[in-house]
């Protein structure tokens, strides 16, 4: 069962995408921000992370160079409403860009594809 | 010679003829005088130089000669001067009587000469001369002794000067009150030709002589008056002179005689003169002088009268003026009642449309009796006095009234108005052209004045009615703009002339302009200076083109005529419009410059304006985004929940769940939107009178429990006697709970701290407001952040809206105060609100 690490500030989405991503046949671990995603990412290291950008502390662009200088193998995938961060040159960094959707076929294709896995339903 | 008889006196006889002299030696010889006689003129200068006798006969040769030099001489010596000389000629003629005026002979007889005249005319002078007549001689009874014997003691009495002159005018007799007038002696005068020079006026003097001559001539008297007598001593005296024919010894006299009207004379000769002093006076007292009847009818008027008002003898003086003068309003029957005077000024117009100031003074004159004679009308020209006086009004008026406007338009209304309006300057027309600074070119832009001479008629009526001052009159800007419309106006407004320099000799308002100097122009037709098209325009022949200056700088030129009056323009009028034009060019300037002002003033504002628009476009957009943002975390969470449940609907633990979370979001999305609408509602303020501790204590009340729950420590140091400030309670406390709340939140997301979290609320009176601080020692806030704390959108916190502190800061400002930060990442932040107060208002 492959591990996913899940970034993000509010307790809801978190809820809902763990919710999903469990559904999905994953096993997930939650983050509140940037520096709680990295001391789990110390304790395990996951298969993927799926971070989102606006957060208090430290945002999720900052998250990924930390995460990158750690272990640049790890897929990371931002997760964001926004869809400006994609002209943030240090998002090219990252293994993909999603933009937040309740629809969350997209980004379980995303994780699929970073992870190598058959494209499912 | 007697022997043994004392001598009567020594007689010197010059007298070339041997055989007369021998004649008249023994005529004197034989009356008892010593006689010693001489042929030539020579011998009896020694004889005279050497014995000195006591009279002299000399027989004259033909026509005076000898004897006039020999008299010459004598009355040249001292020694010998008083000697009298007896004159004997071959003919007597007044031509030879004039050779001795200077050297005035005693006495003059014509060949042949009597003997008993002769020797009772030496006998006579030598008597007067001091010297006795001989003893014992017997006078022989000619007419003149007779004359003498009866009359002497009675004409030396009588109270009048008398004077009795022989045909030769010489002088025979003076009487005693005459002779006491001259303080002279008989014997200096007898014998002398009657003498102009006792008469003090020349001219009297030949006039009485001439009448002498003529009496003996004609034998008809002639009576003068009021000749003027010049005594040695004492005052001139006056006398009337009346010269009678007399007879004496066969011989035409004359009886002069003076009678004293010196008292008389002289008193009435002061009444004429203060007669002719009173007269100069009044003609030249510069004000009209009338008496008027008790029907108002001219009975008498000086000059100046007559000049003002015209020939009114017998007219009634109302009836003549009717309308212009006092008696117009008074009536006539009271003034003749009234003892007083009265005094009323007045004004007119001339026909030619000047304007006239006279006050009069009627004084009634009564009897003795008290009634009323006659009215004594003074009236006095106050024109010069007037126009002086509304002069300096007008320039002083029109100093004020030039501060008083920064707008152009109403400015040259006001300078026009001054111009024209008024009598002090009072033209008929004024125009004003300005320099236009980036075209260099005069344009014409405002003309004052009637259209035509009837028009000209009325106002000029209505101006006489009334007394109206230039601020009245140029309150009436309305008209300024009826103006527009007259073709006057827009005539001039058509009107341009270039300023380049070979411009000058074109036209007068250019020159003007360039040479900057006053042009006055007596006569348009003939005058270089003046093109046919200006006159065509202008229509007048005279008129004067001032430059309006500032600081040496031409910014118009001022033109103004009296094309319906004709009135001449004064040298005056031209300098009080130079000196009006200094003024009008500085305030014209000033205008001008003030609409440059306000013009790059309101481009500046305009720019401002889209710039603001900008700011507002790019806060709409930020707002835009940020809802975007805001709304797409709840809606992405809402969403997925909704279709998680879609997904396994009979889950119920799982729908519950999700429905609980949709629920939430929703909630927090209503939270987002009212928010926005906070900030974007316009807030009305319903400020009252607030005690600013009290807001405070009452916010603390609402925190004290939430403070408790997390451990805050909250205080608040109230200042005493704080002023009442003016607020809208309900929205400041909005403001203040957020504040505090804020204050906690980030109080609580500090996660190392070194001492224990608190917040303190202090509120202290500053200058027209109350501060009133709220301190945490939280985590603070980077610079950056601090400088845009207030701005909408902008959040340091997890899930705030970023609206709080904008939407506070909006009341702030409403309400006339202010909100501000001060705070450093680690050692807390300040907010400090200011609060209007109560006095200052809202």
């Amino acid at each position: 069962m492959k591990l996913v690490l899940l970034v993000e500030d509010e307790a809801n989405q978190r809820l809902l995408y763990q919710t999903e991503l469990v559904d999905e046949g994953y096993e997930v671990e939650l983050a509140a921000d940037g520096r709680e995603a990295l001391e789990k990412l110390e304790a395990r290291r996951p298969d993927i992370i799926i971070l989102d950008i606006s957060m208090p502390n430290m945002d999720g662009i900052e998250t990924l160079g930390n995460v990158l200088s750690r272990d640049n193998s790890i897929p990371v995938i931002l997760h964001t409403a926004y869809s400006s961060y994609k002209d943030n040159f240090m998002t090219w960094s990252a293994d993909d860009y999603v933009v937040k959707s309740s629809d969350l076929t997209e980004l379980k294709d995303r994780i699929r594809l970073a992870l190598g896995e058959p494209k499912g339903e | 010679m007697n022997e043994g008889q004392p001598s009567s006196g020594t007689v010197l006889i010059l007298d070339p003829d041997e055989g007369h002299r021998e004649f008249l030696t023994h005529v004197l010889s034989d009356d008892g005088f010593d006689v010693c006689d001489v042929p030539d003129r020579g011998a009896a200068l020694r004889v005279l130089r050497e014995e000195t006798p006591d009279l002299v006969v000399a027989v004259a040769e033909s026509r005076g000669g000898g004897a006039v030099e020999l008299l010459a001489t004598l009355r040249s010596e001292p020694e010998i001067a008083l000697i009298p000389v007896i004159v004997i000629t071959d003919h007597l003629s007044h031509d030879l009587l004039d050779h001795f005026t200077n050297a005035p002979a005693a006495d003059l007889f014509q060949k042949p000469v009597p003997a008993g005249d002769l020797t009772v005319r030496v006998r006579e002078l030598l008597r007067s001369a001091g010297l006795s007549a001989p003893e014992g001689i017997s006078l022989p009874h000619t007419e003149i002794e007779d004359l003498r014997a009866a009359g002497l003691s009675v004409l030396d009495a009588a109270p009048v000067w008398i004077l009795i002159a022989d045909e030769y005018l010489r002088m025979r007799f003076a009487n005693r009150a005459l002779l006491e007038l001259w303080d002279i002696p008989l014997s200096r005068i007898a014998g002398r030709r009657l003498d102009r020079m006792l008469i003090a006026d020349l001219d009297e003097g030949r006039h009485a002589i001439k009448a002498t001559k003529e009496v003996l001539a004609t034998g008809r008297p002639v009576k003068l008056t009021a000749l003027r007598l010049r005594p040695r001593t004492g005052a001139e005296r006056a006398a009337d002179l009346t010269i009678t024919p007399v007879t004496i010894g066969d011989r035409p006299h004359a009886l002069l005689t003076l009678s004293d009207v010196s008292e008389h004379w002289f008193s009435g000769e002061t009444i004429r003169q203060e007669k002719r002093k009173l007269e100069e006076i009044v003609n030249g007292m510069g004000a009209a002088l009338g008496v008027l009847d008790k029907d108002l009818k001219v009975v008498w008027a000086n000059k100046t009268f007559q000049d003002w008002f015209g020939e009114m003898w017998g007219q009634r003086f109302d009836f003549a003026l009717r309308g212009l003068m006092l008696v117009g309003d008074t009536d006539p029957e009271r003034i003749f009642t009234e003892r007083e005077h009265t005094s009323r000024e007045w004004a007119h117009y001339t026909a030619s449309g000047d304007k006239r100031y006279y006050r009069n003074i009627i004084l009634p004159t009564h009897d003795s009796f008290g009634r009323l004679k006659e009215l004594v009308l003074v009236t006095q020209d106050l024109t010069e006095v007037t126009l002086r006086a509304e002069q300096h009004r007008l320039l002083r008026d029109l100093a004020n009234l030039l501060q008083s406007t920064l707008d152009l338009d109403r400015l040259l209304y006001i300078i026009l108005t001054c111009a024209t309006a008024g009598h002090a300057l009072g033209f008929n027309r004024a125009f004003v052209f300005l320099k236009d600074p980036e075209t260099g070119v005069l344009r014409g832009e405002m003309g004052v004045g009637p259209g035509s001479q009837e028009e000209a008629f009325v106002i000029w009526a209505e101006l006489a009615g009334a007394q109206r001052s230039l601020s009245d009159l140029t309150s009436d800007y309305q008209q300024a703009e009826l103006l527009e419309s007259q073709p006057l106006a827009r005539m001039v407004r058509e009107l341009s002339y270039p300023l380049g320099a070979e411009d000058a000799r074109r036209e007068v308002v250019a020159r003007t302009a360039l040479e900057n100097r006053s042009q006055l122009i007596r006569d348009s037709d003939s005058d270089p200076r003046v093109t046919p098209e200006f006159r065509e325009n202008f229509g007048c022949s005279e008129f004067v083109s001032v430059p309006l200056t500032t600081k040496g700088k031409v910014v118009g030129v001022l033109l103004a005529d009296n094309v319906f009056s004709s009135r001449p323009i004064s040298e005056e009028q031209v300098n009080i419009l130079e000196l009006f034009a200094s003024p009008a060019g500085l305030a014209i300037d000033n205008a001008l410059t003030y609409a440059e002002l306000k013009d790059s003033l309101k481009r500046r504002r305009e720019a401002e304006e889209a710039l603001i628009q900008s700011e507002r476009l790019a806060t709409v957009g930020r707002l835009a985004a940020h809802v975007a943002h805001e709304i797409r975390n709840p809606l992405t969470t809402i969403g997925g929940f909704a279709r998680s449940i879609l997904k396994k609907p009979e889950d119920g633990e799982r729908v519950q769940r999700a429905a609980g979370i949709i629920a939430e979001e929703v909630g927090r999305l209503e939270g987002i939107l009212s928010g926005v609408m906070d900030f974007t509602r316009p807030a009305r303020v319903q400020p009252a009178p607030v005690d600013a501790n009290e807001l405070v204590s009452k916010c603390l009340v609402m925190l004290e429990q939430d403070a408790a729950e997390s451990g805050i420590s909250l205080s608040f140091s109230a200042a005493e006697n704080l002023p009442p400030c003016m607020l809208d309670e309900e929205q400041i406390h909005q403001v203040l709970l957020n504040l505090i709340r804020n204050a906690f939140e980030a109080l609580r997301e500090q996660e190392d701290r070194e001492e224990p979290p608190r917040v303190e609320i202090t509120t202290r009176a500053v200058e027209g407001a109350v501060e009133l601080d709220i301190r945490d020692n939280g985590p603070g806030m980077a610079a950056e952040l601090v400088d845009k704390v207030f701005e909408p959108f902008i959040s340091c916190r997890v899930g705030g809206t970023g609206l709080g502190l904008a939407v506070g800061r909006k009341i702030m400002l409403d309400h006339g105060g202010d909100v501000s930060v001060t705070s450093e990442p680690g050692k807390g932040a300040v907010f400090t609100l200011t609060l209007p107060l109560a006095a200052c208002g809202t």
